[in-house]
Order: C-alpha cells, then sequence, then structure tokens
C-alpha cells in the first residue's frame, strides 16, 4: 500500500499523473508531417528520403525513426503518413532546431 | 537483473531516473528527460524535453551540443511483470549549432539489423571527417559505419571528459559516478541482451 501511495505521488510531481501509456497513431503521423514540412518536404518525401539514406546524420533522421518505431516497427510507411485533414501537434523547440523531437 | 516493473512505464520511470542522474550530475544540471510513449504498447521514447533540446557541453575546444534519445520497448513476461529493452540509441555531438549536422554519432538500431541482408554494423560510430593514405580515394566517415559494441553514455561523457576537457559538474568524484552508472546498466543488460 504504501508502495502504491509512493507512485501515486512520484506520478503527481511528474506531472504526469494522467498520461496513458500509448497515444493515438494520428498524433505521431501528424508530428511526421509536422517534421517534414519544417524541413521542407512533404511527409512521404521526407520517409522516401530516410530510406534512401538521404537523412543519416541529419536530426531529421533520429526524429522521424524515432516517430517510426512508437508507430510500430513493421508499420510500412504509408501508415506513417499524414491522412487529410489532420492537425500537426509538435510541441514547440526550445532552440531553433528544425527537427525538434 | 534487467530492469523490471509491475507496468511498461514503470520501467522506462527507472531507467529514466538512472540516465537524467548521470547527465545531471556531470554534465548539465537542468537536463529533463521524459518518458513519450508510442502507438503500440509498451513502445516508449526517452528524450530530453523541450523537444529537440541538446545538452550544452562546454570545452576549452569550443562549445558543443550532445543529444541523447533512445528507444525502449517493455517485454511482458506475465502480469505485472514487465522487462525494459533498449531499442536504439542516438548520441550525437554537435558543434555549436545543435540543429545541425553532428560531429560524431553513436547509433544503435537492433530494429534495422537484419543478419540475412546486407547491412551495416547495427552498433557504429559515424563522423565528420576524411581518411586518407597515400594516393588512395579519401573516406568518408560521414558515410561509413565503423562498428562498435554497445556503446554506454557514459562511455561518452568519459570521451568529453577526458579528450574535451570538460568540467564534470560532480568534479573530482566523476569517475565514481561513471563507473557506478556502467555498473548498473551492465547489471540491467549483460552482454548477451544487447
Amino acid at each position: 500500500m504504501i508502495r502504491f501511495l509512493q507512485d501515486l505521488v512520484d506520478r503527481f510531481r511528474r506531472g504526469d499523473s494522467s498520461k496513458p501509456d500509448s497515444v493515438p497513431p494520428q498524433e505521431i503521423r501528424d508530428e511526421i508531417d509536422e517534421l517534414a514540412r519544417r524541413n521542407g518536404f512533404s511527409a512521404e518525401e521526407a520517409l522516401r528520403r530516410l530510406e534512401a539514406g538521404q537523412l543519416d546524420g541529419t536530426p531529421l533522421e533520429v526524429a522521424l525513426r524515432m516517430r517510426l518505431f512508437l508507430l510500430g516497427e513493421d508499420a510500412p510507411l504509408s501508415s506513417a503518413l499524414p491522412t487529410s485533414g489532420s492537425t500537426p501537434s509538435v510541441a514547440p523547440s526550445r532552440r531553433p532546431s528544425t527537427t525538434a523531437l | 537483473m534487467p530492469i523490471e516493473g509491475r507496468s511498461a512505464r514503470e520501467c522506462c520511470e527507472e531507467f529514466r531516473k538512472h540516465v537524467a542522474q548521470i547527465i545531471c550530475s556531470t554534465l548539465w544540471r537542468d537536463a529533463t528527460f521524459k518518458v513519450r510513449p508510442g502507438a503500440i504498447e509498451n513502445r516508449f521514447a526517452l528524450v530530453l524535453v523541450p523537444y529537440g533540446t541538446s545538452v550544452p557541453v562546454q570545452s576549452p575546444l569550443g562549445s558543443f551540443y550532445l543529444s541523447v534519445s533512445q528507444t525502449l520497448e517493455a517485454e511482458k513476461k506475465r502480469k505485472r511483470q514487465y522487462v525494459l529493452h533498449t531499442r536504439q540509441y542516438w548520441y550525437q555531438l554537435h558543434g555549436p549549432d545543435p540543429a545541425g549536422e553532428p560531429l560524431i554519432r553513436w547509433e544503435y538500431d537492433k530494429l534495422r539489423h537484419d543478419p540475412d541482408t546486407a547491412q551495416p554494423p547495427r552498433n557504429h560510430i559515424q563522423m565528420d571527417g576524411k581518411l586518407s593514405q597515400g594516393d588512395m580515394e579519401p573516406l568518408n566517415l560521414k558515410r561509413l559505419h565503423v562498428p562498435t559494441g554497445f556503446v554506454l553514455l557514459e562511455e561518452v561523457i568519459r570521451f568529453l571528459i577526458t579528450d574535451f576537457q570538460v568540467q564534470p559538474l560532480c568534479r573530482e568524484s566523476w569517475p565514481n559516478v561513471l563507473r557506478k552508472g556502467e555498473a548498473r546498466f551492465r547489471d540491467w543488460a549483460p552482454l548477451a541482451d544487447r
């Protein structure tokens, strides 16, 4: 019981007491769309370049690979693409980075 | 004994605390890490927040930034018992522009490693530079995947302290801080599991 209460206190202090342990896939797809757009690509083009190795070593590569992992390792690229009408939902970066995760 | 917990998030939080403690003790007191959930159950990313933040590294050689990102997956063993695995890591050392191309990057991608196809080593280092001897065509180190072992964050910090002469926040206790961190990780993840 003490551990349970301590967990609750810890979660409250972290400010994530209401956070779920998964997010809607659309949220991640929207982020891919936003990241690509900030770098001057469509999401499709960014993912194509990623697969072709043309983004190697760029911060965009890490940001995209991480999101593909969060979407599911076997997710085909087409499933990572945003659907029309989606709303970008990327948090603002503290630094002027073009590829904030 | 790997990191185990009653929930996937509990495992990730233990690891987050470990990484945050290492960075905050040595390089940047204000570093804040977050465990960000994925769309797939039990998958998480460990990132510095605000998103896109890198660790500022002051050295007599100049100003640098270290970006640290990992993906984690908690494997469900049985009800209320999960075991944590690192699936990918990216440690990137940038020059004065944290958004620019990294000078050195240590990478690990367990997911992309398929031993049946021609793929570069899953643990590798890449860097900005060229190698050349005699009249050979220069080798572009940015394109080569020079193999490494599983690189711990502590090793990267040790490299910054010894080779970049970075002054660690914990001063003379830094070898002990890093050694303890490495011992904890090796206890969690024996070599065979990496």
